[in-house]
């Protein structure tokens, strides 16, 4: 397994953001009294760990049924070798959040948030007719977590 | 403050899904949002409050963290047993997202979970576990093999 170069503090730090960063003027003040230091010190580790590609983003999660958002998960089974050219096309809608290449049948495999079904199918019509391809939609009935949480 | 709906999804499009790394994050994106400061933090801890934003958070990157395995489980339930099952499975710290989804006429498989684990064996022993706790058989596993896109949902047009 890659070793990580985190030290304690390091962690602490991560497993508190992860779980909320505080909602107030001051977030790195509140982070640093949690758990001992100061303002300045909390930010120059937290821009030292997003800098190094430990923190991915920090910002927004968003609850997309109550903002009347629509949201589907999308499976299609792509070629080999195009599977990247689909995938691109794909990532040109900003409300798609994840896609993925995956072992098995479909193995392209991405999440879409639009304002509408509608908008979202002709949408993904599009990129059907374009690459001869069938993509599966799920909408989601119910949300039981979405919560990624890695205890460090 | 209280918005409406069509409000406050206004101000989520001045609102980056990736803060910028200053010490006052809520005072540049209200500048450059043209509001103040405390109005959006008001804002926002309203939405939060009522729900549409589940929480402000730092999301990390699970390769760079250790958390090198992860992959897609998809588990066919019954109807009247999904409520259940979902929640047991939502309780593992594994599982980052658990969804009930429409079968959409392609399969049976109706919930969704994606699992993360630092290793191969850790994450079969994983699923294997859940299925024993739940009592579910059937269910396909779909092994996470290139990443093409993974951001945060951000309603600005960046």
């Amino acid at each position: 397994m890659k070793k990580d170069d985190l030290d304690p503090l390091d962690r602490q730090i991560l497993n508190l953001i992860q779980e909320e960063f505080p909602l107030c003027e001051r977030p790195f003040l509140e982070i640093g009294k949690k758990i001992g230091i100061t303002e300045k010190e909390a930010f120059l580790r937290i821009k030292s760990l997003k800098e190094k590609g430990y923190i991915r983003r920090i910002g927004p999660v968003l609850e997309r049924k109550k903002l009347k958002l629509t949201s589907f998960l999308c499976g299609a089974s792509v070629d080999e070798a195009q599977i990247e050219k689909v995938a691109n096309e794909i990532n040109k809608h900003k409300g798609v959040t994840h896609n993925y290449e995956r072992d098995g049948d479909p193995n392209l495999w991405f999440t879409i948030t639009g304002e509408t079904s509608e908008e979202i199918d002709r949408f993904l019509d599009e990129i059907e007719k374009k690459f001869n391809i069938k993509i599966h939609r799920f909408p989601e009935k119910k949300v039981f977590k979405i919560k990624t949480f890695f205890p460090l | 403050m209280k918005l409406s709906l069509v409000d406050e999804k206004e101000i989520l499009k001045k609102i980056p899904s990736d803060f910028p790394l200053v010490e006052r994050p809520y005072g540049i994106i209200a500048e450059n949002a043209g509001m103040e400061e405390k109005d959006l933090i008001g804002i926002l801890r309203q939405m939060r409050e009522d729900g549409k934003l589940r929480r402000i958070a730092a999301i990390l990157n699970h390769r760079k963290v250790s958390y090198l395995y992860n992959g897609m489980v998809v588990w066919k339930v019954k109807e009247e047993e999904v409520e259940e099952k979902g929640k047991i499975m939502a309780s593992y710290p594994e599982v980052s997202h658990c969804y009930e989804r429409e079968k959409s006429g392609f399969w049976d498989y109706n919930l969704y979970t994606m699992i993360h684990t630092k290793n191969e064996r850790e994450f079969f022993e994983k699923v294997k576990e859940i299925s024993e706790k739940t009592g579910i058989k059937e269910y396909r596993v779909f092994l996470s093999k290139r990443e093409f896109k993974k951001t945060g949902l951000s309603l600005k047009n960046e």
